[in-house]
């Protein structure tokens, strides 16, 4: 271990990861011990009691493919539930009434038994979400397979709240469609989300030992997205034969299933390469698709399918956004602008500090828009400043990626206190300037820089004494 | 059996293995734990805040683990959007928040004085030489550096807070470590 400055700190973490990971243990078996104990049966087989066990396990496993074939596959309990759509006001929102659509495609998967499907939902907070699982009775499930859920060959039902891995959010557009690209590579036959394991090859031999490996067999290539109204097909290249298929409605659905493929990566150099293997954006990119075709003639060429290049910027010629989408409307300076306040007052500790009060004059109810505070203070660099959100404090706790603001009314009053400089535990005397501006996303992709409209609302001064 | 060998494993596969192998966020934790201090302690000054904050920030995305995604960005990165927000959070309400801690059960860290100056310590290592020097820099590789490597931001919110590509950030961000580098040899 590293010389750490509070080892407890450490030992107290990996005890609650333990506990996290105990609680999950009920539903989920490791995949490593799967295999592990699969290649521990080997060697007894040559004993008649494990003839017994190899016979009984046989018959299992033709009951099971059976059943699958036969469309008996029972029930298990539903997956876990990750609370992603608790709050209807905050963060991703809740799931909208009405938007959960189970998509009528129905994908057979490479090596047989339940076929791939994909339904899509939104959310109170302007946000689109496609899942995909396995499709058994109309519904969406993972399967007891792969170390999921003990190996115990049921269907578990996926539900609409999942792990995120599982759910794959994007804005929508004006009319409130999605317009998303997912790649998974190396994703389990099962579905079942949380349970990673790579083909046998996938790491280097010096830290193979800390990974789950799988046969090849179990593992998939999943390639799904929505292409919006104007999409009609796509062709993509698939064991070295293009073929163009249809997509699905006003959605411009898709779903391709490939066998799994075997992929090296070579500890933090692999890095840029693993990143390749769960990749969503608004068009596809690190899939086998090459193309994507419109109405009306036109079409997207991807310019590599193995490059990273964003969005629909791969396409040839380039597109600044995909087609068919329709920009959302953004708030206007004429319709922010407001005065900004700024108080010296005393804190708790009766330390001084600025209180900025502004009052929202429009409704921020999208996950889109977030207001930030931008200031400068006494000896910082001219052009140099500090930034942090205004959010009333409403950070829910903290959710991977995904910022967690909150609604804000019309005429809402909002306050953000600075009590101390950047670099020192007082404010400094002299002229703190700063500005609120609404950062609103303009592209489908959440948190994506550069497809952030700033527009400002207002500005302050204020003199430390 | 013998505890897994993580050496290799990069950030993100280290958050990725958190689900099956609650030691993996152990090393996790031990690859991060001076530079939030560092940060937190550059902010705050204070060594029982940074400590405090720190526990809260790994606690939090011990709570997160789950859905990180390496296709949005590094691990790092994303560690640091979590201290950056619980930082903005702890100077708006004057507190160091414990939510995530209470939610996962982890016990508040009792910190002896000699603990205390092990932070300081830890966090200060950052040399002080070269601060100085760094005021000595051109404004932009001044505020780029600044930006980069003493507030931990990504290129792209440092090309979007100075106005200019990412590409132009890194030049500067380089340029600028690399005559530091040349000063600090003059200087020793």
């Amino acid at each position: 271990m590293t010389d750490l400055a509070m080892p407890e700190l450490r030992s107290a973490l990996v005890d609650a990861a333990r506990r996290q990971h105990e609680t999950m243990a009920g539903q989920m078996a490791e995949p490593g011990d799967a295999h592990a104990r699969a290649r521990r049966r080997w060697p007894g087989l040559r004993a008649l009691r494990w003839r017994v066990v190899l016979v009984m396990l046989l018959l299992v496993l033709v009951g099971a493919a059976v059943a699958f074939a036969s469309g008996l596959i029972s029930f298990g309990a539903p997956a876990a539930s990750v609370p992603v759509f608790a709050n209807p006001r905050a963060g991703l929102g809740r799931i909208a009434p009405g938007t959960v659509r189970l998509l009528p495609l129905s994908v057979p998967d490479p090596h047989g038994g339940l076929p791939w499907g994909m339904r899509v939902l939104s959310t109170t907070r302007g946000v689109g979400c496609l899942q995909v699982g396995r499709l058994l009775d109309g519904r969406l499930v993972a399967l007891g397979q792969d170390g999921a859920f003990g190996n115990d060959g049921r269907a578990h039902e996926l539900p609409l709240s999942t792990n995120i891995e599982r759910l794959n959010c994007s804005f929508v557009d004006g009319h409130g469609r999605i317009f998303d690209s997912v790649t998974i590579k190396s994703q389990v036959a099962s579905a079942a989300p949380g349970v990673h394991c790579e083909p046998p090859g996938t790491y280097a031999p010096s830290h193979h030992a800390a990974f789950s490996t799988c046969p090849l067999a179990d593992e998939r290539n999943l390639y799904y997205g929505t292409l919006g109204p104007d999409a009609t097909s796509l062709t993509y290249s698939a064991s070295g034969t293009s073929h163009t298929v249809a997509t699905l409605g006003a959605d411009g659905a898709y779903l391709i299933v490939t066998p799994g493929t075997t992929h090296r990566y070579s500890g933090t150099a692999g890095s840029r390469e693993r990143a390749g293997l769960y990749v969503s954006d608004e068009i596809p990119v690190y899939s086998p698709i090459t193309a994507i075709h419109y109405r009306g003639e036109a079409s997207c060429h991807l310019v590599t399918a193995e490059r990273w290049i964003y969005g629909p910027r791969a396409c040839a010629p380039p597109l600044a956004e995909p087609f068919g989408w329709i920009q959302a409307g953004v708030p206007t300076h004429a319709q922010l602008a407001t005065p900004i306040h700024a108080t010296l007052i005393r804190n708790a500790e009766g330390q001084r500090a600025i209180r900025v009060r502004f009052t929202s004059r429009v409704a921020i109810s999208t996950l889109r828009g977030q207001y930030q505070l931008h200031w400068h203070e006494p000896g910082m660099a001219p052009d140099a400043y500090a930034a942090g959100p205004i959010d009333q404090g409403a950070s829910a706790g903290y959710s991977g990626l995904i910022p967690q603001g909150r609604n804000i009314a019309a005429g809402q009053t909002l306050t953000k206190t600075l009590d101390q400089n950047r670099f020192g535990p007082r404010l400094a005397a002299g002229i703190t300037t700063g500005s609120v501006i609404l950062d609103y996303a303009t592209g489908p992709l959440i948190q994506a820089e550069e497809d952030t409209a700033k527009i400002p609302v207002g500005t302050f001064k204020i003199r430390i004494p | 059996m013998g505890r897994p060998d993580y050496t290799h494993a990069d950030d993100a596969e280290l958050l990725v293995l958190t689900a099956s192998d609650p030691e993996a966020f152990g090393v996790f934790y031990e690859r991060f734990e001076a530079q939030l201090l560092g940060f937190f302690w550059r902010a705050t000054r204070r060594a029982d805040i940074a400590a405090d904050l720190t526990a809260e920030v790994f606690a939090a995305a011990l709570e997160s683990a789950a859905t990180f995604r390496p296709q949005s960005g590094s691990a790092r990165g994303w560690l640091f959007g979590i201290a950056r927000h619980e930082l903005a959070d702890t100077w708006e309400r004057g507190r160091v928040e414990d939510r995530s801690r209470r939610r996962m059960q982890v016990a508040p860290q009792t910190l002896t004085d000699e603990a205390l100056e092990r932070v300081e310590e830890l966090a200060s290592r950052a040399p002080g030489d070269a601060l100085q020097l760094l005021e000595s820099l051109p404004e932009d590789q001044r505020l780029a550096v600044n930006g980069r490597v003493l507030h931990e931001l990504e290129y792209a919110e440092l090309a979007a807070s100075l106005s200019c590509s990412q590409s132009l950030v890194r030049q500067r961000v380089s340029r600028g470590l690399r005559a530091l580098r040349a000063r600090l040899k003059e200087s020793t």
